[in-house]
């Protein structure tokens, strides 16, 4: 589903990915862990469009096409979603507003009819309960003023309404209270499936007990420099980031 | 033919000299201000008040007196809100045949003003704005393009509303545009522009409640330029709730310079709405004389421009007397190589105390070349006051636009939704639901066409 090989990308000059190569075939899980600065949210961001970020070198395919040609809407109406770890604020856009026109601007991409008004709002009640967002939340502006744990839920009620088929998880667990990071990971256990894959960004192995990834990869220093099964994660939380240098051979 | 010679008033003294008629009882008042307006000429470049209006491309053009012209059938209609009465003009002469004059309230079209009838209220307010204890302090001199609606106007409404009455549907005044189409036969040298002189007189008597919408419209967008030259005054008495809307949609290539004025007796409210959208050079002179104990104003104000489009609002609030409040946010989205200024003058006398001030002014630049200026001018001679004012110019923000893009939203779809988000509550904030779904209407097709203007 997901290519990316030999990829490098540099934002203001500098040099941030150094030949990344990641593939994510349906149906599977990865997490990417690593410490903070290695370029994590990068990749990310570079897979969703970003034009601040500028690749200078590889390529990133999603099902056979070259993502570099596409547009961020593009990337969205091919089936993939970005959960940010900073979701960002937009004042005087209504939260269900925007995620109807999301919708609607995918299912008219795809040749599907458009939602009214009415199915809309059914769909995103029933969305709403699964990942257990308050429905007020729903009626305010886009992440205005929402709190830590309130945006990143906010970032997975969108995935579970667009239901994209690869769907990059930006440290989505960072500042979620206990009870919350199982709402999260029950919204992305009710979409696995076998024709979605999932790329879990994060720093804590916590989260991996909630969603058990087939694979897990070290990004370190702009490359993947190991790569595993679930139990890396738990070596990882035992022993750090020590010890893996940029260089040593992935698997 | 008349020869234009850079800012002389000499045409329009002209248009003067050949008016064709007007009411006795104001013959005097017209030729006073028609002097005022010789003296003063045409502000040029060193006038500080106008350095940034450039009117060349208006004082080269050779006016004309805006024809008579029946109305099609609908062409009003479009403007129209179905519920509220309404008074019709075009080309500043009153069209009664689809006009329904409100009920409850005296409205009498001022080129009728001989026909008898309660004038005497009119003729009292009617252009005391530059006169006596009613005009601005000194400083703020004469203003030529009022002074001139005074001397020219062909027809205006006066709107008397009872001490007491409360009028629950807003009052439309309808000011369409409609020149002759051009002709081919003035050799090239000088463009002609149509000048018509809107006038409105509103006398919202003690503790009435009433709203008034003005909307400046041209029948055809793309008939070509005309000059529209407007004074609308509000004399609000002691305890009265007046609203005003003033939608401005005229052709992008007309001349727009308007003059507003409100008089605030005590515990008076009034609170307008100016929405800009059409003209090519448009200036907005809007002053608030908070005249009585305890009166409150609010001037707020939208202008969403692009192309070569240039929009000036020039506002001036006087604190006179004391516990007096004024609120002023005034938006701009700017697109092309539109322009704009806004120049937001507070003046607190000295007996004003306990004035309560606040003015905002925040544009929207949507492209490298729209250009927006923002100067307050705060002028307080009381001690005891709060004035606050700010002012921001800037882009969109490209975070957020990754952020809907990434989310599968079309890049010009979520332009439109985040400029749309900047703008609405100065459209939303109309009560009346046809005129609401009116302003998000022109304010969505605004920004749809952006760019492409
Ligand atoms: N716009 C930018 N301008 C300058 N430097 C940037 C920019 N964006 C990212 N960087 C730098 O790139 C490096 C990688 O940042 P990135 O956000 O990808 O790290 P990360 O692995 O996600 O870290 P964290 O775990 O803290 O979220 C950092 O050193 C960061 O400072
Ligand atoms: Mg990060």
């Amino acid at each position: 589903m997901l290519r990316v090989s030999d990829l490098h990308a540099k934002v203001e000059e500098q040099e941030i990915l150094k030949g990344v190569d990641l593939e994510v075939n349906a149906g599977e899980v990865h997490a990417v862990m690593g410490p903070n600065g290695s370029g994590k949210s990068t990749l990310a961001q570079v897979l969703a469009g970003r034009e601040d970020y500028d690749v200078t070198a590889g390529s990133l395919e999603l099902d056979g096409d070259d993502l570099q040609e596409m547009a961020p809407e593009e990337r969205a109406h091919a089936g993939l979603f970005l959960a940010f770890q900073y979701p960002v604020e937009i004042p005087g856009v209504g939260n269900s507003y925007f995620l109807k026109a999301a919708l609607n601007a995918i299912r008219k991409a795809r040749g599907e009819d458009e939602l009214d008004a009415m199915d809309f709002l059914q769909l995103l009640r029933k969305r709403a309960e699964l990942v257990d967002v308050d429905e007020a939340l729903l009626r305010r502006p886009v992440n205005e003023g929402f709190s830590g744990g309130e945006k990143k839920r906010n970032e997975i009620l969108q995935m579970a309404v667009l239901e994209p088929r690869l769907a990059v998880l930006d440290e989505t667990d960072s500042g979620l209270d206990i009870d919350a990071l199982k709402t999260v990971a029950a919204g992305v256990n009710a979409l696995r499936s076998e024709d979605r894959a999932f790329v879990v960004i994060t720093h804590y192995q916590r989260l991996l007990n909630y969603i058990v990834p087939d694979h897990v990869h070290v990004l370190l220093d702009g490359r993947i420099v190991r790569s595993g099964g679930s139990e890396l994660a738990l070596e990882l939380e035992e022993k750090g980031y020590t010890g893996l240098t940029n260089g040593s051979s992935g698997v | 033919m008349t020869v234009v010679s850079g800012r002389s008033t000499a045409p329009y003294l002209d248009l003067y000299a050949r008016r064709s008629g007007e009411p006795e009882v104001l013959r005097a008042r017209r030729q006073e201000a028609i002097e005022r307006f010789e003296a003063a000429g045409f502000p040029t470049a060193r006038n500080e008040e106008w350095r940034q209006t450039n009117l060349g491309s208006l004082l080269r053009a050779a006016p004309a007196a805006a024809s008579r012209r029946p109305l099609q059938g609908g062409e009003a209609a479009r403007f129209l809100y179905p519920d509220c009465p309404r008074m019709v003009f075009v080309n500043g002469r009153y069209v009664p045949e689809v006009s329904s004059p409100p009920r409850q309230v005296t409205a009498v079209a001022l080129a009728e003003l001989d026909a008898g009838g309660d004038t005497e209220p009119v003729l009292e307010h009617l252009g005391a704005h530059a006169s006596g204890r009613a005009s601005c302090s000194a400083d703020a001199g004469v203003h030529p393009f009022a002074a001139l609606n005074t001397g020219l106007f062909q027809d205006g409404a006066a709107i008397v509303i009872p001490d007491g009455a409360v009028v629950e549907q807003p009052l439309q005044v309808l000011w369409l545009n409609a020149p002759a189409a051009r002709t081919a036969d003035s050799g090239g040298e000088t463009p002609a522009v149509e000048v018509s002189f809107p006038r409105l007189l509103v006398i919202a008597g003690e503790n009435s409640q009433a709203s008034v919408i003005e909307t400046f419209a041209a029948v055809n967008p793309r008939a070509g330029g005309y000059f529209v030259c407007p004074v609308s005054e509000f004399v609000c008495g002691a305890g009265s709730v007046l609203h005003h809307t003033r939608l401005q949609a005229d052709a992008t290539d007309a001349f727009h310079l308007g003059f507003q004025y409100a008089r605030l007796e005590r515990s008076a409210s009034f609170d307008s709405s100016s929405l800009a959208f059409g003209g090519g050079l448009v200036r907005n002179d809007t002053v608030g004389l908070l005249d009585g104990e305890g009166a409150h104003c609010t001037l707020d104000g939208l202008y969403v421009v692009a192309g070569s489009q240039f929009v000036d609002n020039h506002m001036r609030v006087e604190h006179r007397q004391p516990h007096t409040t004024s609120h002023q946010l005034y938006k701009g989205v700017l697109d092309g190589r539109a322009r704009s200024v806004f120049n937001g003058r507070i003046y607190v006398h000295q007996a004003a105390q306990k004035t309560d001030a606040k003015q905002t002014n925040r544009n929207l630049l949507l492209s490298k070349s729209a250009l927006a200026n923002s100067n307050p001018q705060l002028e307080i001679f009381a001690d005891d006051v709060r004035c606050t004012h700010g002012s921001t110019i800037g882009r969109l923000d490209d975070e957020a636009l990754f952020y809907l893009r990434s989310r599968g939203i079309g890049r010009e779809q979520a332009h439109a939704m985040l400029v749309y988000a900047f703008a609405r509550e100065l459209v939303e904030k109309a009560s009346h639901e046809p005129l609401r779904q009116d302003l998000e209407g022109r304010l969505l097709a605004s920004l749809n066409g952006g760019g492409t203007r």
